[in-house]
């Protein structure tokens, strides 16, 4: 820097007017070729600038991170980055923030006598390691769709090949659970088959229950700017309450709450009712499945095959007139929308989000919205399909792929198959039968279990929390994460970065490092793998999630647990660095320095997704770019391939050549996707006399899930202060309640005070209510219902039934 | 999408009545009581006044003013001196391209300071002083999209090409009051920094990424803050003589690793 610095004058002299043409050929061309003096070029003094992608969302931008003198200094859209295209959303303009908040936590805290003392990490890796011991059976790994790869790697190798247990879910099950149980029953593999290049191509794009306009802003934009450059597109918005995204749309359908179920079955009933079924490809590339064998029978994940006419005769009670009665639509509504399916030229995208994946029928409606493109033939084209988004930034390329999940394995294979039991035993050199067989407990059971006396079945006796906050985002709160207040021999362990909402009751608190503290990669949601470099230091003694859990491992293995061992009795985390010396990577000053940890993770967790032709990028290769989207191959020419479509011939490597379409792994071996019925189920609580209001929860655009980062951000925080309740108009005039003053809503589970929105941020029809989540001192989620889908096990946090009373000043 | 406050201190509301108009205190507040009585009777009958936005009197005390609700036009608290008239008028009324600019250091100071207020750090998309009653583009850019001046306020011109969703990236502060939980310790670079001159006379570099700022009129034209405007806005290709050369403008090449 020195040298580069008395050379700055010298170099502007002379290059000044080279430098300005050079640097207009810049902007034109992203890549170009190094300029005289490359990323040396002193314009910013003392500023370093480096890739990452944003910590929040699952949307997965790239931003540039300026550092200078060991601290973030600045952020940039990245315009290198396919995603976002250099434009970032206002939280992730300020994501450099959330390292610098005044109440990190430095340094582990123990409790004693109702006390956090400070306690060194020696002692702090001790306890948990005691606590394991004393019964590997009842500990359980609480994580994170915010896990880099190598954490949730880690995590899960640890626990399910470590510890033979399979107790560890992640928060992901609030959140994304429904679209992977949608997309297993409906293709037989996980995740999206498209991109996000259908924005850029959809003549209509219609949303489902998602404030996509807030919710990920950035692809949001990626659509909607194209009306600037004069492109004929229609936003259609399906929705319980007006938003944002409702102002942009064309036509904004506010529909009752789980109606959605009988809205997708209509559309399938028109295209039906106009012969507009896309008989070639169901033909060639589809089977119809019923959830069983008769009706009245409880449904199950796999159903029963049927054939079309017996489809068409269980969807014919869906006309539009029926379906009008039902979701508050006008049968013109629906109308509209069954044309859209019913026209081919147009390419119609459907995408989702928590509207649909947070639902008591949430693999059923995922189900649907696969149907109904399947069936009507807007699939495969880009821009011509259905697509479900994230809401965190490894939701995907940690949770999903690495298989975090309490029936999961990497690569998304199975605990409790036994071929794919056997294969990670392999990869992982284990002696035969060391991972348990049975699938552990969800998240909403292991919360259960952990928030139960022991001596009444409460089998999970300590749970180690890593990078989330389940005091906040855990649906009924009060029964799955406050009563564990009442056992004192219950044990709460969370590694985090600020004191939170989970932390309040916590035994053990260990400070992590985050983001650019740490090298990492993440996956988005359109199957894009992303790696960064550690840029900063963390805080005082803060320091990875993924080094804690290794470091714990190490001390199992130190005292003569048989399973932190291989089959060949070595660490389970043995690395050696090139000279073929064992690296002690469980001592902090050994984890950053002549291995990289991360990568080392990374290559030996590459081999598992191979096996389901899931093929991630080496990290050779994710370091010099943005991100790539797999399956990756590599060519002839040694380069190597993403792929943007799945399934689809000339673009997945892996589809047989004349097949055109095949879904490899389909449900039925037989490459056929599955076209379901999936009835209306009534929502297991719904407004009645006593509770009269629909109450529905969510995000905004300012703060990220429970705020805990974007809270300490002063543009943001000012921005959106606090929670509140939007409320009707007329039902606020009903019950004379005036705008901003005080309510207390009511659920059968909890109550809350907050303050009254009326036609603010987002409108509500009459009987609906709607407060955001991230207020962590106005505890949404101690009212909500902890009910879940039958088959995802995601809870529903939008539906349940509320009272609203007046609070007197 | 740029910030408006008055460039010097300005911002007391002045509450004197001039002289001319005391004689009207009279009528003016006979006009008053009979709206009080008409607005009681008619609060009587409709037991929800217009509402607010929640954060509307904090908003006030350190912003540009908030339109007023009809029913309470006798009590608003604007600006006399503030010209009331349509946004035809207020656009003819922009300083012409060929008006003398006068710059000092101090008012170059204070141009960089006001910047630096609504800024996380040089770079950030700004944040919005006013309140949004429309998030629309085309309300933004009634006022944002040529740059407009209001008696001492600057509406800037927007600096980007037009994105139809201006919220996702400015947000309204509503609330200034708000406390933060915590204290943050980022601190960003409020300033990129004086370009660089070959020799005395010459014309500066730009000193910062023109990524997304790529207007220069937007906060050096002749409808910004006196301090850093240009005194030759009739020279519309910047470029020409300014080089614009940030590492941001460049070529980042991280391809090693480390």
């Amino acid at each position: 820097m020195n040298l580069a610095d008395a050379n700055r004058r010298d170099f502007l002299r002379t290059t000044a007017l080279s430098a300005a043409a050079s640097a207009l050929a810049a902007r034109v061309s992203a890549r170009g070729p190094t300029p005289p003096g490359g990323r040396e070029l002193p314009v910013v003094p003392g500023v370093a600038w480096d890739k990452a992608p944003c910590r929040f969302c699952g949307t997965g931008c790239h931003v540039q991170v300026g550092v200078a003198n060991g601290k973030v200094v600045a952020i940039s859209g990245d315009r290198d980055a396919e995603v976002n295209q250099g434009l970032l959303c206002v939280k992730g303009y300020h994501v450099g923030h959330i390292l610098y908040g005044k109440d990190r936590l430095t340094t582990p805290l123990l409790r004693r006598d109702g006390q956090f003392v400070p306690i060194s990490w020696d002692d702090a890796i001790d306890v948990i390691a005691q606590r394991i011991l004393a019964a590997p059976d009842k500990f359980a790994f609480y994580g994170s769709g915010q896990w880099t790869v190598g954490e949730g790697y880690a995590a899960n190798k640890f626990i399910k090949g470590g510890l033979s247990n399979n107790h560890i879910d992640p928060n992901a099950r609030l959140c994304m659970a429904s679209a992977v149980v949608g997309y297993i029953s409906t293709y037989g593999i996980d995740e999206p088959y498209n991109c996000y290049d259908d924005f850029d191509h959809c003549d209509v794009l219609i949303l489902w229950g998602n404030n996509f306009a807030e919710m990920h802003p950035v692809l949001f934009s990626r659509f909607i700017d194209r009306k600037l450059r004069g492109e004929k597109i229609t936003l259609i918005d399906l929705a319980t309450r007006w938003t944002r995204s409702s102002e942009r749309a064309d036509h904004v359908m506010i529909f009752q709450p789980h109606t959605d179920l009988a809205i997708a079955n209509c559309i399938a009933y028109q295209v039906i009712e106009a012969g507009a079924v896309a008989r070639e490809f169901v033909e060639r590339h589809c089977v119809f499945r019923k959830p069983w064998k008769q009706p009245g029978e409880p449904q199950t994940l796999l159903g029963e095959p049927c054939g079309f006419d017996e489809y068409k005769q269980l969807i014919s009670s869906y006309t539009p007139e029926a379906v009008s009665q039902m979701s508050g639509l006008s049968v013109e509504q629906l109308r509209l929308l069954g044309r859209f399916f019913i026209d081919r030229s147009k390419k119609v995208c459907s995408v989702w989000c928590m509207g649909v994946n947070q639902h008591t029928q949430g693999t059923a409606m995922n189900n649907l919205l696969h149907a109904i493109h399947l069936l009507s033939g807007h699939w495969g084209r880009p821009g011509d399909g259905p697509q479900s988004l994230t809401g965190q930034p490894s939701a995907c390329g940690t949770v999903r792929e690495v298989g975090t999940l309490a029936h999961g394995l990497p690569g998304d294979l199975r605990v409790d198959n036994p071929e794919h039991a056997a294969s990670a035993e392999k990869l992982w050199n284990l002696p035969p039968g060391r991972i348990n067989r049975k699938p552990g407990y969800h998240t909403v059971l292991m919360w259960e279990k952990f928030c139960t006396p022991s001596d009444q079945g409460g089998d999970i006796h300590t749970i180690w929390v890593q990078v989330t906050n389940p005091g906040q985002s855990l649906p009924n709160a009060k029964k799955l994460f406050e009563a564990k207040q009442r056992l004192p021999d219950k044990f709460l362990i969370v590694s985090d970065i600020y004191p939170t909402t989970t932390t309040r009751l916590a035994d053990l608190i260990l400070p992590s490092a985050t983001w650019v503290e740490k090298n990492g990669i993440f996956g988005n949601s359109e199957r894009r793998t992303q790696q960064w470099f550690r840029m900063v230091h963390p805080p005082g003694e803060a320091r990875d999630d993924c080094w804690q859990t290794i470091a714990v491992a190490r001390r199992l293995y130190d005292l003569g647990f048989p399973g932190m061992k291989d089959k060949d009795g070595k660490f389970l985390f043995h690395m050696q660095d090139d000279e073929g010396k064992e690296v002690e990577i469980w001592k902090w000053d050994q984890y950053y320095g002549r291995i990289n940890v991360d990568e080392r993770l990374y290559e030996e967790y590459r081999p598992f997704t191979r096996i389901k032709h899931k093929d991630v990028a080496p990290y050779s290769e994710l370091v010099k770019s943005r991100g790539m989207r797999w399956p990756v191959v590599q060519q002839p020419d040694g380069s190597w391939r993403e792929t943007r479509y799945r399934f689809i011939e000339g673009m997945d490597p892996f589809v047989s050549s004349g097949k055109g379409v095949q879904f490899y792994y389909s449900v039925g071996k037989d490459d056929r996707a599955v076209i379901w019925f999936r009835p209306y189920v009534p929502p297991p609580e719904a407004p009645d006399a006593e509770y009269p209001f629909w109450l529905d929860t969510g995000r905004v655009l300012e703060h990220w899930h429970t705020a805990t980062m974007t809270g300490r951000v002063a543009v943001l925080k000012r921005a959106m202060p606090a929670g509140y309740v939007e409320m009707n108009r007329e039902d606020a005039a009903e019950l004379g309640i005036r705008n901003g003053e005080r309510v207390r809503l009511h659920t059968r589970r909890g109550s809350l005070e907050l303050p009254v929105w009326i036609d603010g941020r987002g409108r509500c029809p009459r009987g609906h209510l709607f407060v955001p989540f991230f207020d962590e001192n106005r505890l949404i989620n101690r009212l909500t219902l902890d009910a879940h889908c039958p088959f995802s096990k995601e809870p529903d946090f939008k539906k349940c039934a509320a009272r609203v009373e007046k609070v007197m000043a | 999408m740029e910030e408006d406050r008055p460039a010097s201190g300005g911002q007391q509301i002045d509450r004197r009545i001039p002289e001319p108009f005391r004689r009207f205190i009279p009528i003016v507040a006979t006009t008053g009581i009979a709206l009080a009585v008409v607005g009681f009777v008619t609060g009587i009958r409709e037991p929800l006044p217009p509402p607010k936005i929640l954060g509307t009197e904090a908003m006030l005390a350190g912003s540009a003013p908030a339109a007023v609700d009809y029913a309470d036009l006798p009590n608003a608290p604007w600006k006399r001196d503030v010209p009331r008239s349509s946004l035809e008028a207020l656009q003819a009324a922009r300083p012409g391209i060929f008006e003398v600019v006068l710059r000092t250091e101090e008012s170059k100071q204070a141009a960089l300071a006001d910047r630096a207020k609504n800024r996380a750090f040089d770079g950030a998309p700004p944040t919005i002083p006013h309140r949004v009653d429309s998030t629309s583009a085309p309300a933004c850019l009634a006022c944002h999209g040529q740059g407009l001046i209001v008696g001492e306020r600057i509406a800037t011109k927007i600096c980007h090409p037009p994105f139809s969703n201006c919220l996702q990236c400015h947000v309204e502060v509503s609330n200034r009051d708000a406390e933060l939980t915590v204290e943050n310790l980022f601190a960003g670079r409020l300033r990129s920094g004086p370009g660089e001159r070959a020799s005395p006379g010459a014309p500066p570099t730009i000193p910062h990424s023109v990524f997304l700022r790529s207007d220069c009129l937007s906060c050096h034209g002749w409808v910004a803050r006196p301090g850093i405007r240009t005194t030759h806005p009739w020279f519309s290709a910047c470029t020409q003589c300014h080089v614009a050369a940030s590492v941001l403008d460049g070529f980042p090449d991280f391809s090693s690793a480390r």
